[in-house]
């Protein structure tokens, strides 16, 4: 009998490969390279016997799975430069249900959220993407991460700066059309 | 001051441009590849793929260990080599007389048993010293890891579990323990358990001597450790006999791995051979009556209708099965075929 609540790989895979893709791709992994560290993940949440309830929800679960396949990729030398990962993964990020412009903004817009991204160490950079872009609450994200409540916050409230500073950096004086200031900055 | 659970995207406060660059990130999507993905996890399941490098705690660490404990060693025989020769000098270096002739001078001659006997110990000391301190320090280790692991296997929980596995530095290890032992090292008790409770009697006995009532103790222990380790074996054979839930399981996994084959298939070929894909999800449907794929076999069956011009048996079909999935994921590139006729 199953326990309630518990997720084999299988339906973690099913429920959470999107999320996992989009972590790691905001994580700086090329899209080249999401499938097999997606595969990576889930191998071993099955080995882990999938998911039980607990304090860390499915998501930021995986996600700490997630977050040490990314880091040992970028640190084996695999990543060839978050830029490059940045971009790659920016030019596979468009949507055909929008404008051609929408898109184009889309894609610059992902462009410097990476080149932000980069800015930040890899805890931090963990912290913030699953706060900031995955909606997950501080909470779960230090139980998935097996970190104090305390050590996440400070985390996020030290990332959240150096991504500001990055921000303004990349813009500069806020623009009065930031889309169309970033072209000439990134020159793309 | 705002919260630190305020999200910035959403906050007025922050810099437009920080806001829109968050949106972005929020609403970009890779469009992973669900099913595909799925069939090929379940493959290296089943094939019993090997965890990646960085996963697999036991061996790297070991030979971290070794390339650390090794210069240690030899640097520690070296230095006793140099100090046991240091020591000597003094006795070998010759006492000149000046009445002494200078055949007589050469001390070797004289003092040569105890050089001898410290130069023979030294040679060997090289040859034998590593391999005696290896096998102290892996019978230490080996204690070491014993006891861990029998602490651990009483605790249910792996001592190499994600936190030795290279997870740990990440405080995962401590997570993944959380989850009530959902470990790396779930596949590990047993063979810690089996490595772990021998040593119980061996410690024993190496305490034995020390009195008449913990020798009563030691063997009361060591025979409970050795009918504790008498009692594992017979759980692990209980626990590798197949059962005939294990062959239920087996045959679903089967089954499940199929039907994501012939959705993986059926997705493949939509655009080059639609008529193929509806093929294969009605194929699928009849196979796989209400499993976990229905839906997304469903969406494609319809977008291999749009694809073959039956735009009216789509949408007759599609409206009602959109009402039901109005946000999947695939749910707006059904609508949009079926409002266009065309797939994108």
């Amino acid at each position: 009998m199953s326990i309630e609540g518990h997720l084999d790989s299988a339906e973690l895979f099913r429920r959470h490969a999107s999320f996992v893709a989009n972590f790691l791709a905001r994580m700086g992994v090329p899209r080249s390279d999401l499938d097999d560290l997606v595969q990576d993940v889930f191998l071993i949440a099955h080995r882990n016997n999938g998911y039980d309830p607990g304090p860390a929800k499915p998501t930021t679960y995986l996600a700490a799975i997630a977050f040490r396949a990314a880091t040992t990729h970028r640190r084996k030398g695999k990543t060839r430069s978050f830029v490059k990962a940045a971009d790659e993964v920016v030019s596979q990020a468009g949507d055909d249900r929008m404008s051609p412009e929408r898109d184009a903004d889309q894609k610059r817009h992902l462009a410097l959220l990476d080149k932000a991204l980069a800015a930040l160490d890899e805890d931090k950079r963990a912290v913030f993407v699953m706060a900031e872009l995955q909606g997950e609450t501080v909470v779960a994200i230090a139980a998935g991460l097996g970190i104090p409540v305390d050590t996440a916050y400070s985390r996020l409230r030290a990332a959240r700066q150096l991504f500001r500073a990055a921000a303004k950096e990349l813009y500069g004086e806020p623009p009065a059309s930031p889309a169309a200031d970033t072209m000439q900055r990134v020159g793309t | 001051m705002k919260s630190d659970d305020a999200p910035m995207w959403n906050d007025p406060a922050e810099a437009q441009y920080v806001r829109e660059l968050l949106q972005a990130g929020r609403q970009a999507d890779v469009n992973y590849d669900v099913a595909s993905g799925l069939t090929q996890h379940m493959a290296r399941v089943k094939a019993g793929a090997a965890l990646p490098h960085w996963a697999r705690g036991g061996a790297s660490i070991g030979t971290v260990v070794a390339w650390v404990a090794g210069p240690i060693v030899v640097a520690g025989v070296v230095a006793g080599v140099w100090l046991s020769q240091r020591q000597l000098q003094p006795m070998t270096s010759p006492v000149p007389s000046p009445a002494v002739q200078p055949m007589a001078t050469p001390a070797p001659a004289v003092v040569a048993p105890q050089p001898a006997a410290a130069i023979q110990a030294a040679p060997s000391a090289p040859e034998q010293e590593p391999s005696i301190q290896r096998s102290n320090e892996a019978g230490s280790r080996k204690s070491l890891r014993s006891q861990a692991g029998a602490k651990s296997a009483r605790a249910g929980l792996g001592s190499t579990g994600l936190g030795s596995t290279g997870l740990g530095s990440t405080g995962l290890g401590s997570s993944a323990k959380s989850h009530g032992g959902s470990t790396l090292a779930a596949v590990e008790p047993v063979r810690m358990a089996s490595t772990a409770q021998p040593a119980a009697p061996n410690a024993a006995v190496a305490h034995a001597p020390s009195a008449g009532v913990a020798l009563h103790d030691e063997r009361a222990s060591a025979r409970k450790a050795i009918a504790a380790e008498a009692e594992q074996p017979a759980a692990v054979a209980t626990d590798r006999q197949p059962t005939a839930a294990a062959q239920r399981k087996q045959e679903s996994e089967s089954r499940l791995e199929r039907e994501m084959q012939m959705l993986a298939v059926a997705q493949r070929v939509l655009s080059s051979d639609p008529a193929r894909a509806l093929r294969l999800t009605t194929q699928g449907d009849k196979e796989f009556p209400s499993s976990m794929f229905s839906a997304e076999r469903e969406q494609v069956g319809l977008l291999a209708l749009v694809k073959l011009g039956r735009l009216d048996e789509a949408r007759r079909i599609g409206q009602p099965f959109l009402a039901k999935y109005p946000n999947a994921p695939w749910s707006q590139r059904l609508r949009h075929a079926l409002a266009t006729g065309r797939i994108e």
